[in-house]
């Protein structure tokens, strides 16, 4: 190995054909390497398999608490990696002080093995194998880390590929024949086997020459290490065995999202450690990759996993994508604090502080196995969380020192790195933005309703395979998959709990805020801009409720902002990036929402105004022109397949008796079929101040002078591009709906101009921040925009009368204190039958349709649960079956009313 | 320290490129038959309520239709004129500078920058009716011209035809005395006068203390419209006002009606009328070449706006009387009655009042929703086409300052009614330094019976239709507030540091 120092680089801009090269080289050998320890790990895992099928449960449990053990031995020696990577020199010459000083930890274990033994809750045998691999596990680790730190990544590849080809030539046949212990043997001696391929033909290194040892760096591993492990070991400790068996199989097969994505953080430390821009991203980007696609994997099929592993374990595998998740935020969050750590020694304390938290958890709630997986769960989303938090700060200038060899596409760009610390977060802004994402957290977090219809048939079709759930939308629904294919995802990951389906609106009404922030900051390029946008966002109240909704409403608002930030970027700079950007997050919000297309088409002669301006002024557009193209196109491209889909949902739309939704605030209007202007006022308030009962629409809707006095306001403000295109693609749809609406007056609903909602807070921003600071006009305007907004939050979110408000949850919920067995539940109109399968999944419930079967068959009470009572038809249909129910002579037992839903019980 | 006069104008009397009479034409395409729609509805036999009331809102309506028409048909005929070249020679221009009690300082830079004015052989005169020893010495210093006259019969218009009589060169400029001349101000106009039966060439007048006094910036935003869209549409209708100061006339077209006319507080409006009765045509130049000083407070707000608003109403029956062509006639009544607009907005802020007290309403047998189907499109087209107009200038403020000035035209109106006389007052071109709550007193009253209808509404009922005639009183309210806000604040110390980037001129006494 050879090293020299480099001189201090002097700001060498690079070429963009060499950044690509660079690139290319970095995200190569990252593949390499994780390529072998996915390898790797799959051999584990089919060693793991294979094990659990040859032994019976009682060998098998403390073979998987030895494997636990096993790796919390080297999990933590995975810091060791970790320093040696970072600095490779120190390893080699500390390398025999370390195994000596693991012989002798290896010594004492033995000694204490029958004390340990039951602490540990395993056998002595397994005990003493576990001693054996005390020495090896810090000479493995800090071997392979050098290999790293010396870029040899075909030789740590193979090191890694050694480890689990040994495992299963020995440890099969060796577990045949000696059980757990001959099976613990053969992991011990792979562990061997896989260092000697990491030394061989290595040179020591003289201890005097060798650099200082990075304890930060060691610190934070073994903190990690910590977070990683310690579920495990508290299982053991605390359940029983049949439980605790249980989690050693769901921390076996999480195993896979954390060990997949193992050596990233290890590849990456030598180059962060230099200061290489780039290597960040290309290690987030694979860690993330491989901890979604481990995710993803498993929670395909959770039940084939657990299948794999037999009978007993099969109730486990509902929380299989919940324990992956987790560890894949926690190789995510390695990486993080990997890259941070190289720089800033305080980093450690973020894993450190993680590992006390995930502590307190387990002692607090880890009584169960899925409560345990829950603990970890949040932890390790936590700590990735503010991990990112702090990776977007800026990390100062540093001095690059090398002491490397020179690596193959690495370069060292200083001055682009400037300019990158200059475009990422300060730590004002940091705090800023966590101050808002907070702030708008805490309302959205706030949730007093259950479950809606439109959310109940979400959740019902999430509960589909996803053949099945497209054919669901294609046959009775009238919007794109996109949120009902992360709905899917998240019920395999989190379940079907009332938060747990509304995870995706909550993180995307959340992700709104700090993207109101940015956006309103650059595209006014003033900071003040961003904070008033991201306040009017974290508070606006339909952006709140849509963000407790399981429907694709808060994804909408989210989208269609990122489209038009986006585009603006596009016309002022224009890079690929961009373009790339704008394209990805219109076709995403098509694919969200077909509305969506009014905003896309509002852009799209945006742009065809762009390029007659510039080509009027003498500006060059035949680069924007071709590149508007391509995105159009592109945009088509990946909305092509939608194109069966919604021409399906529309055929079967038309053929549907169009029926008005029935959430609409029917009585603000005059005539309920009838489109009006007060419809429309309704609508343009509920934007801005969310959902309240009639009458305060009523009162609110008679206040439209003020609407002038805005308007007479905005005289003289100037306008700018940016504003008006803000303003098109808000208040354009709004106008075609309203005149669709018109024509089907069910087309003219709030939820479908939604995207309206954060365009407005920009526009209120931005507003808010053109009066000069601290004058009498600012505070007047944002005191009065701050009254209405928490005003209106408030009155939403705890006003019963809310005509949006429909309280199932309440209603069954008082069903279910009441219902005994041989009750009957009849639901009436017959479409709330995913309400019943929610919140009445094991009660006898039958729709109105078949209430006559229902009153033939029922021996005990019956209950009549009825809801949109103000459709005259479900009104005369539930009339009907309770004047039927009081003819077959049934007594009225009791009566109660939930807002929106009424519930008649009889004997 | 610098004076604001000096500094580059941070505005422009040009429209936007392109111009806007195409836009304001595309506007009143949309306009009109919106119009027709809204008063189509309006004045369904149907729709009488209350009929005294009924009656005051239709008159209301259709004379801010009436502006509103007149005010389309003004921009859509703009005519932006470039300079022209000078005539051979270096004519002889006399500058004239009335005076009467204005501080020293604030005449001077204008009474230097007279003496610099170039192309042509000027000779300053500064006509001091204050008959001030400090202006003597002034005039002498600079090399101005002094004119004292023994009395002062005719206020600014008698001191103009005095110094006429004294004077002889065939072009005669007038310059308020707090608006500095450019340099460049004859090389400009001159050459206009030189084409066909031309009198006289306006320039814009611009407040140069907008930058630092939220009253004059108001009252410029105001000017600008004026000067901007309205002067310019003028200008295209051949029908430019003469507007008191920044002009320059030829000699023998003021000689010819003789000089200005002194029976009026506004001189030169008459005058225009004067002139175009004997065939003379007028020229608007959009180029600020000169800067002065708005009122930097509501007395002085509340006077200049009075003896305007005396002065053109009274011209009324003169405007009606002339012999004018159809167009300049249009014009000229269009910007005489503009000094009606007042009561309009008195009847506006009294039905709310009404209804709450009384229950009488002007219309009958309307739901709100057909009311805002036809009013709603009306109003934001005119709203928009003014913001297109004005190009931005136009602001709230001066939109407030406007209708807080209601009682001026309604006082104005009554007096000149009742033919009773007024008195040139010199608008103080210096703020006063406290507030100034009489200034405001008439709107404040307003205010004050706007909320106490609306408490006492609310208290009877909180039906929609009570919290309807809340809106439109909180929409007066906030106008009536905005309006008379700097009446009701102390002013802050105007910053008189002219910013580093801007380009002085520099003008120093010879």
């Amino acid at each position: 190995m050879t090293a020299h120092v480099l001189p201090a680089p002097e700001g060498i801009g690079v070429e963009p054909r060499g950044r690509a090269r660079a690139w290319r080289a970095l995200a190569g050998e990252q593949a390499l390497v994780a390529g072998a320890q996915a390898l790797a790990g799959l051999g584990n895992f089919v060693f793991s398999l294979v094990l659990v099928r040859m032994l019976a449960p009682a060998q098998f449990a403390p073979l998987a608490a030895f494997l636990g053990l096993y790796l919390l031995v080297h999990v933590p020696a995975l810091s060791l990696s970790a320093s040696s990577a970072q600095r490779p020199g120190w390893a080699l010459a500390r390398l025999p002080r370390l195994s000596a000083l693991g012989l002798g930890g290896a010594v004492a274990a033995a000694v204490c093995a029958p004390l340990l033994a039951p602490a540990l809750g395993l056998p002595v045998a397994l005990v003493l194998v576990l001693a054996a691999a005390l020495p090896g596990a810090p000479a493995l680790a800090l071997a392979r880390g050098s290999l790293y730190g010396d870029g040899r990544h075909s030789r740590a590849a193979a090191s890694l590929l050694a480890e689990p080809a040994l495992r299963v030539l020995l440890g099969l046949p060796l577990a045949l024949t000696l059980g757990s212990a001959g099976a613990a043997g053969a992991v011990v001696f792979a562990g061997y086997g896989a260092l000697g391929v990491a030394l061989w033909g290595r040179r020591p290194v003289a201890p005097v020459t060798a650099p200082s040892v990075p304890w930060a760096t060691v610190a934070a591993f073994l903190a990690l290490a910590v977070v990683q492990t310690q579920d495990l070991l508290w299982a053991n400790a605390t359940l029983p065995a049949a439980e605790a068996a249980r989690f050693a199989l769901l921390s076996t097969v999480g195993s896979i999202a954390i060990f997949a994505s193992a050596t990233v953080p290890l590849v990456l430390l030598p180059r962060a450690a230099r200061g290489e821009a780039g290597a960040l991203g290309a290690a987030v980007a694979l860690t993330a990759a491989l901890g979604l696609g481990s995710v993803l994997a498993v929670a395909a099929a959770p039940s084939a996993v657990a299948g794999l592993f037999g009978a007993p374990y099969a109730d486990v595998a509902p929380m299989f994508a919940r324990y992956l998740l987790a560890m894949a935020l926690l190789g995510l969050a390695r990486v993080l604090v990997a890259h941070r750590v190289t720089g800033d020694a305080r980093a450690a304390m973020l894993p450190a502080g993680a590992a006390v938290l995930q502590a307190a958890l387990l002692i607090a709630f880890g009584d169960t196995a899925a409560a345990i997986a829950a603990c970890t769960l949040a932890t390790c989303a936590a700590l990735a969380v503010v991990a990112g938090i702090v990776a977007m700060s800026a990390p100062g200038l540093r001095v690059v020192r090398a002491t490397v060899t020179d690596l193959p596409g690495a370069w060292r760009v200083p001055e682009r790195r400037t300019a990158a610390a200059r475009r990422v977060l300060r730590r004002p802004e940091v705090l800023t933005v966590a101050g808002l994402t907070l702030l708008a957290l805490v309302p959205r977090l706030l949730i007093e309703r259950g479950l809606w219809l439109d959310e109940a048939i979400s959740v019902h079709q999430a509960r589909m395979s996803v053949p099945d759930m497209l054919d669901a939308l294609r046959a009775g629904d009238v919007h794109p998959p996109l949120h009902h294919l992360l709905l899917w995802l998240t019920v395999r990951i989190v379940g079907t709990g009332e938060t747990a389906v509304r995870l995706p609106s909550l993180v995307a009404g959340t992700l709104l805020v700090p993207a109101l922030y940015f956006a309103g900051r650059e595209l006014y390029s003033r900071h003040r801009v961003g904070v008033l946008a991201g306040l009017v966002g974290a508070l606006s109240p339909l952006a709140v409720w849509y963000s407790q909704e399981a429907r694709m409403y808060s994804l909408f608002m989210l989208l269609a902002l990122l489209a038009v930030w986006m585009q603006v970027r596009v016309v002022r700079r224009g890079r690929p990036v961009d373009w790339m950007l704008y394209t990805l997050a219109s076709a995403a919000l098509l694919w969200t929402q077909y509305f969506g297309l009014l905003q896309v088409l509002v852009q799209q002669v945006a742009f065809v105004g762009v390029l007659v301006y510039r080509r009027r002024v003498g500006i060059p557009v035949k680069h924007t022109a071709i590149a508007w193209v391509l995105s159009a196109l592109t945009i088509a491209l990946l909305c092509l397949p939608l194109a069966g889909l919604a021409t399906d949902q529309l055929h079967a739309y038309l053929d549907r008796r169009a029926a008005t939704p029935s959430s609409v605030g029917s009585s603000v209007a005059p005539s309920l079929e009838d489109l009006s202007i007060y419809a429309g006022i309704a609508n343009a308030l509920w934007t801005v101040i969310g959902y309240h009962s009639d009458h305060t629409m009523l009162l609110l809707g008679a206040l439209w002078p003020l609407a002038m006095l805005a308007a007479l306001f905005l005289l003289g403000r100037g306008w700018s591009s940016t504003s008006s295109l803000v303003a098109a693609c808000a208040l354009v749809p709004v106008m075609a709906l309203f005149g669709l609406g018109l024509l089907k007056r069910d087309l003219f609903e709030v939820r479908y101009f939604a995207g309206a909602v954060p365009l407005m807070a920009l526009l209120i921003g931005r507003l808010l921040a053109s009066f000069k600071p601290r004058s009498v006009t600012a505070a007047i305007a944002a005191t009065a925009v701050g009254v209405i907004l928490v005003a209106g939050l408030t009155d939403q979110q705890l006003n019963r009368t809310n005509p949006r408000f429909y309280d199932f949850e309440g209603a069954t919920a008082r069903i279910l204190a009441e219902a005994r067995p041989g009750d009957t539940i009849i639901y009436s109109p017959s479409f709330l039958q995913p309400i019943a399968e929610y919140y009445l999944p094991r009660e006898d419930t039958r729709p109105i349709a078949r209430a006559g079967e229902a009153l033939h068959d029922v021996r005990g009470r019956v209950f009549v649960i009825a809801s949109f009572l103000d459709r005259p038809s479900v009104a005369a249909r539930t009339g009907a079956v309770i004047s039927e129910i009081e003819r077959r002579r049934r007594v009225l037992d009791a009566r109660f009313d939930e807002p929106q839903v009424k519930v008649w019980v009889y004997r | 320290m610098n004076d604001l006069r000096l500094l580059k104008p941070d505005w422009s009397a040009r429209p936007p490129a392109g111009g806007i009479a195409w836009r304001v034409r595309l506007l009143l395409a949309l306009a009109l038959p919106l119009a027709v729609w809204y008063f189509g509805w309006l004045l369904e036999p149907g729709r009488v309520g209350q009929p005294v009331l009924y009656g005051l809102l239709i008159a209301a309506e259709v004379f801010n239709l009436v502006q509103g028409l007149g005010f389309w048909w003004t921009s859509a005929h703009e005519r932006v004129r470039e300079r022209l070249p000078l005539p051979k020679g270096r004519p002889a221009v006399d500058v004239f500078i009335p005076v009467y009690n204005e501080p020293v300082d604030v005449v001077e830079p204008t009474l230097v920058a007279a003496t610099k004015l170039q192309s042509a052989a000027v000779r300053v005169h500064l006509l001091d009716d204050g008959r001030s020893d400090d202006m003597r010495s002034l005039a002498a210093r600079v090399g101005a011209h002094y004119v004292r006259r023994e009395d002062n019969k005719g206020a600014k218009a008698g001191n103009i035809n005095h110094a006429l009589g004294v004077t002889d060169a065939p072009y005669v400029a007038v310059f308020d005395c707090d608006h500095v001349p450019d340099p460049a101000f004859l090389e400009a106009t001159l050459g206009w006068l030189q084409k066909g039966r031309v009198a006289f060439v306006q320039t814009p007048q611009y407040y140069a203390n907008a930058r630092v006094n939220p009253m004059a910036a108001a009252s410029a935003a105001q000017q600008n419209l004026f000067f901007g869209p309205i002067a310019r549409g003028k200008d295209g209708l051949a029908s430019m006002i003469c507007c008191g100061t920044n002009m320059i006339f030829r000699r023998d077209a003021l000689e010819e009606v003789g000089g200005f006319p002194t029976d009026s507080v506004t001189e030169d409006f008459e005058l225009s009328i004067a002139l175009f009765e004997r065939g003379w045509e007028s020229a608007y130049l959009p180029e600020v070449l000169a800067r002065g000083l708005g009122p930097e407070d509501m007395a002085s707000y509340v006077s200049q706006q009075h003896r305007w608003a005396r002065g053109c109403l009274s011209a009324l029956p003169r405007i009606l009387r002339a012999r004018l062509p159809w167009r300049v006639r249009g014009q000229y009544l269009l910007s005489s009655m503009y000094f009606l607009s007042g009561w309009t907005v008195l009847i506006y802020m009294s039905l709310p009042v009404i209804r709450m007290l009384t229950g009488a309403q002007p219309v009958a047998g309307a739901t709100a929703d057909e009311f805002l189907l036809h009013f709603a499109p009306y109003f934001t087209v005119s709203i928009i086409t003014v913001a297109v107009a004005g190009a931005g200038t136009y602001s709230f403020h001066a939109f407030a300052l406007s209708v807080a000035s209601f009682w001026i035209h309604v006082h104005a109106s009554i007096k000149a009614v009742l033919r009773r006389p007024s008195r040139f007052v010199v608008t103080p071109k210096k703020g006063g330094s406290g507030r100034q709550p009489r200034a405001a007193a008439a709107p404040l009253a307003i205010v004050a019976v706007l909320l106490g209808s609306a408490v006492y509404g609310l208290a009877q009922a909180r039906t929609p239709s009570t919290f309807n005639n809340v809106a439109f009183v909180a929409l007066h309210v906030s106008v009536l507030l905005a309006g008379t806000w700097p009446a009701l604040v102390r002013p802050r110390a105007a910053a008189v540091e002219a910013p580093e980037e801007s380009a002085h001129l520099e003008v120093q006494a010879a």
